[in-house]
């Protein structure tokens, strides 16, 4: 559901986005389908390169028709890949889903990724969204002789005490790293940690949070003196 | 007097056969599908026009009532413009300084704003059926377009 700038299908391998079939007689898109995976993303519609422009009313009746205008065969599950945001198209989203089973977050530890974070966080509170838990990503770089590093200039995060500050499960850390068999392995565990948990609607409010944090702060202050 | 836009229009709606041969190559259930529909077609600016079209099993014809209308597609002389220029060019080499617009990018620039209860279907069924089977052979007119287009421009300087 990346409404204006779609790389789904590169993110599954595809060279190029597949053309969007349509059923003719029910007037309906076919998923293009690989390896059990039904797939559909806008890139079909728009083509690769065009910018795009729409504005947020025609984005939003888009992303409705997509709703009910895809012919999807008998799913285990509906995967919606969309960008962190509270923008109106965003809310319209949330408000079309009626079975939302839970979203899985997946955001870098990053200082400016995290003020990002934050707001979305915010923002599924609000909307009463089910949250299954987050996923680091790129949350540190593996060298291909194993050496760990933080390769951003900008300042790396605790992302795992922002999760404990507002309740949210870390399910793993994926490294940013060409080693193959490292980032399976974490994905397994993603995986299987995804599958175990129950998605759980955030209720805590702002003053909870507030208080919250006002008090690890000054848990930290303590244990900065007692230092 | 008869703006460009209706020039080109009348030329593409007088090509029945060109209709025909199109339809033909469409497959029966989407030959079914398509017969009958009716949309309106709105070009702004002074070379610009209305036209509201029905797809019959012999052709495209021009209607005069929008009622039971399916879309309306609306774009501005300039983009029509463009995209003549890039349908003038299919199957050459492109002319780098003035490549032109293919339709579907027009449409994800939001230069062609379709309205419809199906718009993305629509949309869909549109231009992959142009795409396959209608473009290049509407490439002869683009050219005969397009030079009454560049005409117009010298008398209007």
């Amino acid at each position: 559901m990346d409404a204006v700038a779609p790389t789904l299908h590169k993110a599954l391998g595809l060279g190029e986005a597949p053309h969007w079939e349509v059923n003719a007689a029910e007037q309906m898109i076919i998923p293009y389908q690989m390896d059990g995976l039904y797939v559909v993303t806008m890139a079909s519609h728009y083509g690769e390169n065009p910018a795009v422009l729409w504005d947020e009313p025609t984005l939003i009746r888009a992303m409705r028709e997509l709703n009910t205008l895809v012919k999807w065969p008998q799913l285990d599950y509906l995967f919606l890949d969309s960008p962190p945001s509270s923008s109106k198209f965003m809310q319209e989203l949330y408000d079309c889903l009626s079975d939302l089973y839970g979203i899985v977050l997946v955001f870098q530890p990053s200082d400016i990724a995290v003020a990002d974070l934050v707001r979305t966080i915010d923002f599924i509170r609000i909307k009463r969204a089910p949250v299954i838990g987050l996923v680091s990503n790129m949350a540190i770089c593996i060298s291909p002789k194993g050496e760990r590093f933080w390769p951003y200039l900008s300042p790396r995060v605790d992302i795992g005490s922002v999760c404990e500050e507002h309740g949210i499960p870390l399910l793993g850390e994926v490294p940013l790293t060409p080693l193959q068999a490292t980032v399976d392995v974490v994905f397994d565990k993603i995986a299987d940690r995804i599958k175990n948990t129950k998605p759980k609607v955030l209720t805590d409010d702002l003053a909870t949070r507030l208080c919250k944090a006002i008090a690890r702060r000054a848990l930290e202050a303590v244990i900065r003196r007692l230092e | 007097m008869t703006t460009i836009t209706e020039m080109l229009f009348d030329f593409i709606l007088e090509d029945k056969a060109m209709h025909m041969a199109t339809l033909m190559e469409l497959s029966p259930e989407k030959r079914q599908a398509v017969v009958g529909r009716k949309g309106k077609i709105i070009v702004t600016g002074p070379q610009g026009g209305v036209f509201i079209v029905r797809l019959t099993p012999v052709g495209i014809f021009r209607e005069e009532d929008d009622s039971d209308l399916r879309n309306e597609v609306l774009m501005d002389y300039d983009t029509l413009r463009e995209i003549i220029i890039w349908l003038a060019q299919l199957g050459a080499p492109r002319d780098l300084k003035d490549p032109g617009l293919d339709p579907r990018s027009a449409y994800a620039n939001g230069y062609i704003r379709i309205s419809g209860d199906k718009v993305l279907y629509d949309a869909e069924e549109i231009f992959a059926a142009m795409e396959k089977h209608a473009f290049m052979k509407m490439q002869p007119i683009a050219k005969h377009a397009l030079e009454a287009m560049r005409k117009a421009d010298k008398k209007d300087e």
